[in-house]
């Protein structure tokens, strides 16, 4: 199964229309031309992938770069595990 | 727009370069006769215009020797022999469209078949096509054109250097500014939808009731629209559009505001100026806009509603409520930006928050079981 990173920045190429190898941790929604209405599907899909809730104030349309909606999402994936072993 | 416009064609990519505020790179002697799309070039002398980086391909092999490129979009080398990149494409865009033209350019005067009031003021260099009616004591300011089957009605004034296409209605004492565009078959003056009942209506009712009105709507009386319409200067008017003429005093629409085609605009409104607004947008009655608002296509206002100056409405947006100046908004009902779009992700995890709680449910009720 590809790992958080390659999923991610697959969701975010199809729904931004562009191709994957120009989703980088730097690149920002500004530079990948995304509008927040976009985003929010982005963060939709995102949910539905990995299973999670993006909470608010964690990330949100302000959002900087595609890194930290990475740093983000596997922040929550870690916590998630976190939980299912206690 | 540049001072030194306008150029006519045939022009060379130098003078190109200095209409534009460009930066020539290349061949500046290179002359261009017309503009197409990329995928369109057949003579050397088209002029090209890509301000996406997809459309580059679409020169690979073509004749064409020069163009006008987005300042980051990259170019392989040797691809042109010209080059004139703009910073702001779009803007750049309408330069080139005001260069490249074919402006509507009838014969001036009156067309045999045109009836024009013996009372009715034509002004000098006014344009008059085939089948226009111009009614009693209105006037046609210096310089304006009427394309066939414009009808304006009594007492109506239109200002100089405006272009009324086929088919366009202006209602009497309608007062038009001076450099107005008011596309095919758009109407301004019609009366406004203004009507009234004896007894309280159910529309009224439904406004404080519950589920369902007591009242009906019987012996519905109309409330003529004796005032009128006035649009401000440099005012553009899409096909179709509709702007109702005020029950008193006027429907106004201010200077340099844009119009798409079919939008309505009831009676007693108050646009600002250099408003935009896109197609298929309709404002109720006494609805109040300030100066520079944006409404993007399909939004609907309920009637009263004041929307603040600069404040943006997003696409299929119904506002029920006022919008402060300056503010975005968005959805149905419109809400603040930030308010719409996390209410938006938050319908989207509807499916999955009714799943998750089932689940907590039955782990819930084995717990109760142990």
């Amino acid at each position: 199964m590809p790992d958080v990173e390659s999923r991610i920045r697959e969701i975010i190429a199809r729904e931004a229309g562009v191709p994957r190898d120009t989703v980088q941790r730097h690149s920002t929604l500004a530079d990948l031309d995304i509008s927040s209405v976009q985003f929010v599907q982005i963060m939709f899909l995102i949910e539905e992938e990995f299973d999670i809730y993006l909470a608010e104030g964690e990330i949100g349309v302000d959002l900087v770069s595609v890194g930290e909606l990475l740093d983000a999402v596997e922040r929550l994936l870690a916590d998630k595990s976190r939980s299912a072993g206690a | 727009m540049s001072e030194r416009l306008p150029l006519r064609p045939p022009v060379t990519l130098g003078d190109l370069a200095d209409a534009l505020n460009g930066k020539l790179i290349g061949n500046g002697e290179i002359q261009v006769s017309a503009l197409v799309h990329p995928t369109e070039v057949s003579r050397a002398d088209h002029l090209v215009f890509v301000m996406e980086p997809a459309l580059v391909s679409a020169l690979e092999g073509s004749p064409v020797l020069g163009a006008v490129v987005a300042e980051d979009i990259c170019l392989p080398q040797g691809l042109l022999e010209g080059v004139v990149r703009v910073q702001r494409p779009r803007y750049a865009l309408a330069d080139l469209l005001e260069i490249f033209a074919s402006p509507v350019d009838p014969p001036p005067g009156v067309h045999p078949s045109a009836i024009v009031d013996a009372s009715a003021m034509i002004y000098p260099a006014v344009s008059i096509g085939p089948f226009v009616h111009v009614g009693p004591d209105a006037s046609v300011g210096s310089g304006s054109i009427l394309m066939s089957h414009v009808s304006v009605g009594a007492s109506a004034r239109i200002g100089e250097n405006c272009l009324l296409h086929s088919g366009v209605r202006i209602g009497e004492r309608v007062c038009i500014g001076n450099r107005v565009i008011i596309h095919h078959n758009a109407s301004v003056g019609a009366d406004g939808f203004s009507f009234v009942t004896p007894e309280q209506a159910s529309f009224e009712a439904a406004k404080t009731g519950g589920d369902f009105v007591t009242t009906n709507n019987r012996g519905i009386r109309r409330i003529n629209s004796i005032g009128t319409v006035v649009i401000g200067d440099d005012v553009e008017i899409g096909a179709c559009s509709t702007i109702d003429r005020a029950n008193l005093g006027a429907t106004v629409i201010g200077r340099g505001t844009k119009i798409d085609n079919q939008v309505q605009i009831a009676h007693n409104c108050h646009i600002g100026e250099d408003c935009l607004i896109s197609g298929c947008v309709g404002i109720s009655g006494s609805c109040r806009l300030g100066d520079r608002v944006v409404l993007a296509g399909g939004v609907g206002l309920a009637d009263h509603i004041e929307v603040g100056d600069d404040a943006v409405v997003g696409a299929g947006s119904g506002v029920w409520r006022n919008v402060p100046p300056k503010q975005v908004v968005l959805g149905y009902p419109a809400a603040p930006k930030s308010e719409a779009l996390e209410r938006e992700l938050n319908i989207g995890r509807l499916r999955r928050l009714i799943r998750d709680v089932a689940d907590l449910r039955r782990r819930l009720l084995r717990l109760d079981h142990r």
